[in-house]
């Protein structure tokens, strides 16, 4: 009895945890999405009766007249991001700092790795000294003196360079660190092999690494969009959305003002709610079709040796 | 292609791995690098494939200097120890991959896979991956891979040591075929002098990154240059001795407390012309110490030992706190601590100098190179 009893006594405090702070909230999330609970009727509304459940903060999303242009922001958001740094620069940092000096390559990651671990408001203040207006901005004070630009609040003129960089730079660590451990477990063997069949090193990489890749890049590419698709702190800090209406604006960022900012005098937590139950779904959708289009099923497959 | 390689060196920082190498291999010949791990036998081998850069010293394909060419513009084949079989391609698509680097075009390239791939009897497991291939079958597609462009020169590197014991028996036997019949010039990097023995024309035996001997696998057997060589080559190793070298009116002598041998007269002036010292390790293969009746014997020695090996028993006698094996006729006569008659085969008997480790029944200053 005791050795049956011992699992379980050991999962409890994580089980404990991952209920309390995960489970639960998920569940009400998504009960509170059917509902209009807000800042007004907090403590009156009786959110967990049924009665009060409908799809009209749904509807209300659909029909969003900024609809079309906050999902157009997320998916260009989450796509440049995520192609053109988390998944293509970190490709191409493991690539290279793996075929150069092993000491050099190391260091380089290293200094890449730092903003992911400097505090987030600290790191986007540093953005925000980069973008400021002439004479304070540091970009603009390069550029001003060589006759470039207008010289003023780049956050203002650019707001989306200057997203998709602040995360993309962050972002990029990430894969970069598992393409290179991933690179570096290849067996020594192949690359000689390549080397000896006549490959070049672009060969070498093109048909022996990149396949050896896949898994990593898999998971690399549905955690990152996952990621992407959730992530506002960096937006919020930067632009909030702005500078024109809703012009910087993404979907988590919606769920965030809706639920938790009071911009119109009250906190719809039932309609920001909704708008996650939402982002969830996409989320899911995505990670589906990831491991179809990379055929997971035959990555885990079982080798097929019959004879010896 | 012959390959010229001279005053080769290599070095990974401070370590000497390879040191002061001069080999000539001629065109067409299967030669065998054997030494202990961490000899510089593969260093050698990479150095000769071009993945390592020779520290100092040259090595020549054919008339042309080749140091500093990438393996690419070498036109050269190698099978590794691991096989290293692209993990995501089918048989087909590693046996060609040489090719489609070439740019061979594809008529062509289908129909020298096929080629090889039949040579090499896995003409029906094209479509597989090597996960799905035993270990004998990727072997094959190894040497599949490494033949398909037709290289000057074949690079092996313990291709044999991932195999179990009997099919490693019989790709012994097709490799040394397949390189007979292709006659193309073959380096084969072994840690198993069986395996040198019987695959190769001649035998560089390399130590420390310094090449011990190069010769055929009679003469390395017959005649060993160092002690290093005589103990290496041959299994069960060869017996060795300390013993006093002396040189009497009626011939030469050598002897020690338990034993006193006279050798034959030619050997002994070998070894009196290479300054021979005063004392001397002498070396007796199993084979040449036979069990004989008392009057004939050389020396006593009480049994410790007996191993059967089937047709042999090996046994090991002890005499004087030394010990020295003998491969007796099977079955072995004698019981664990009887004490018997043994007799050296003098015309066999090695005589090497315990400092310099050298033989000194070299004639002139042939052997080792």
């Amino acid at each position: 009895m005791r050795g049956q009893l011992a699992p379980y006594v050991f999962l409890s405090p994580t089980l404990v945890l991952v209920t309390l702070f995960f489970f639960i909230p998920l569940v009400m999330v998504f009960i509170l999405s059917f509902t209009n609970l807000d800042m007004t009727n907090f403590g009156i509304l009786e959110w967990w009766s049924p009665a009060n459940w409908s799809l009209d903060n749904y509807i209300k999303i659909f029909t969003n007249r900024f609809f079309s242009k906050i999902l157009g922001n997320t998916i260009m958001y989450v796509v440049l991001t995520l192609t053109v740094f988390n998944v293509g620069l970190a490709l191409v940092i493991a690539l290279i700092t793996t075929h150069i000096n092993r000491r050099a390559g190391f260091a380089f990651r290293v200094l890449w790795f730092l903003p992911r671990i400097t505090p987030v408001v600290v790191y986007i203040m540093m953005w925000k000294a980069l973008a400021g207006p002439a004479p304070m901005g540091i970009i603009n004070s390069i550029l001003g003196p060589l006759g470039i630009g207008s010289g003023k609040y780049l956050l203002n003129t650019n707001p989306w360079v200057f997203i998709i960089l602040a995360n993309g730079f962050i972002g990029a660590s990430f894969g970069m660190i598992l393409f290179s451990s991933a690179i570096e477990a290849i067996p020594k063997d192949y690359l000689m092999a390549s080397k000896v069949d006549g490959a070049t090193t672009w060969q070498t990489i093109r048909y022996v690494e990149l396949p050896a890749l896949k898994w990593p890049l898999l998971f690399v590419t549905t955690y990152q969009t996952l990621s992407l698709l959730t992530s506002f702190q960096q937006i919020m800090l930067l632009t909030d959305g702005g500078p024109g209406l809703y012009q910087t604006e993404v979907w988590a960022l919606t769920a965030y003002h809706r639920a938790l900012t009071s911009y119109f005098g009250n906190t719809q937590w039932g309609y920001g709610a909704a708008w996650s139950v939402v982002l969830v779904i996409i989320g899911i959708v995505m990670a589906v079709i990831y491991l179809r289009v990379f055929k997971f099923g035959e990555l885990v497959e079982e080798p097929k040796i019959d004879q010896l | 292609m012959k390959i010229t390689i001279k005053a080769l060196c290599k070095l990974f920082g401070k370590v000497k791995a390879v040191d002061n190498l001069a080999l000539e291999i001629r065109d067409g010949e299967f030669v065998a690098l054997l030494g202990p791990s961490g000899c510089g036998k593969t260093t050698t081998l990479l150095m000769l494939a071009g993945i390592y850069k020779p520290s100092s010293g040259s090595i020549r394909f054919g008339e042309k200097v080749i140091n500093h060419l990438t393996p690419k513009e070498r036109n050269i084949g190698m099978v590794f120890q691991s096989y290293a079989l692209y993990p995501h391609m089918t048989t087909f698509d590693n046996i060609s991959y040489p090719l489609k680097l070439k740019k061979v075009h594809k008529k062509e390239m289908m129909k020298r896979v096929q080629a090889t791939a039949d040579m090499m009897g896995i003409g029906e497991l094209l479509d597989r991956k090597p996960a799905e291939l035993s270990g004998g079958q990727q072997q094959r597609v190894a040497v599949a891979r490494a033949l398909v462009k037709e290289p000057a020169i074949l690079l092996f590197d313990e291709p044999l040591s991932n195999l179990d014991a009997k099919l490693r028996l019989r790709m012994r036997g097709e490799i040394k075929r397949l390189q007979e019949s292709l006659g193309v010039t073959s380096v084969y990097v072994t840690h198993d002098q069986v395996e040198a023995m019987t695959m190769a024309s001649r035998i560089a035996v390399m130590n420390f990154g310094v090449l011990q001997t190069y010769g055929s696998p009679n003469q390395l057997y017959d005649h060993p240059d160092t002690v290093f060589v005589a103990g290496f080559i041959g299994a069960p190793p060869m017996n060795f001795l300390e013993m006093r070298f002396e040189e009497r009116d009626d011939g030469f002598y050598l002897g020690s407390q338990a034993l006193e041998i006279r050798i034959p007269d030619e050997r002994g002036a070998q070894a009196k012309q290479n300054d021979v010292p005063q004392r001397v390790i002498m070396g007796s293969r199993p084979e040449d110490v036979s069990v004989v009746a008392e009057r004939d014997g050389d020396f006593k020695a009480e049994v410790y030992l007996i191993e059967p090996l089937g047709r042999e028993d090996l046994v090991t006698f002890r005499f004087d706190s030394e010990e020295i094996r003998a491969l007796t006729p099977a079955p072995f006569h004698g019981q664990i601590g009887e004490t018997m008659s043994l007799k050296l085969d003098k015309e066999k008997v090695h005589l090497f100098n315990p400092e310099t480790k050298v033989s000194v029944l070299r004639s002139g200053n042939g052997g080792s190179s």
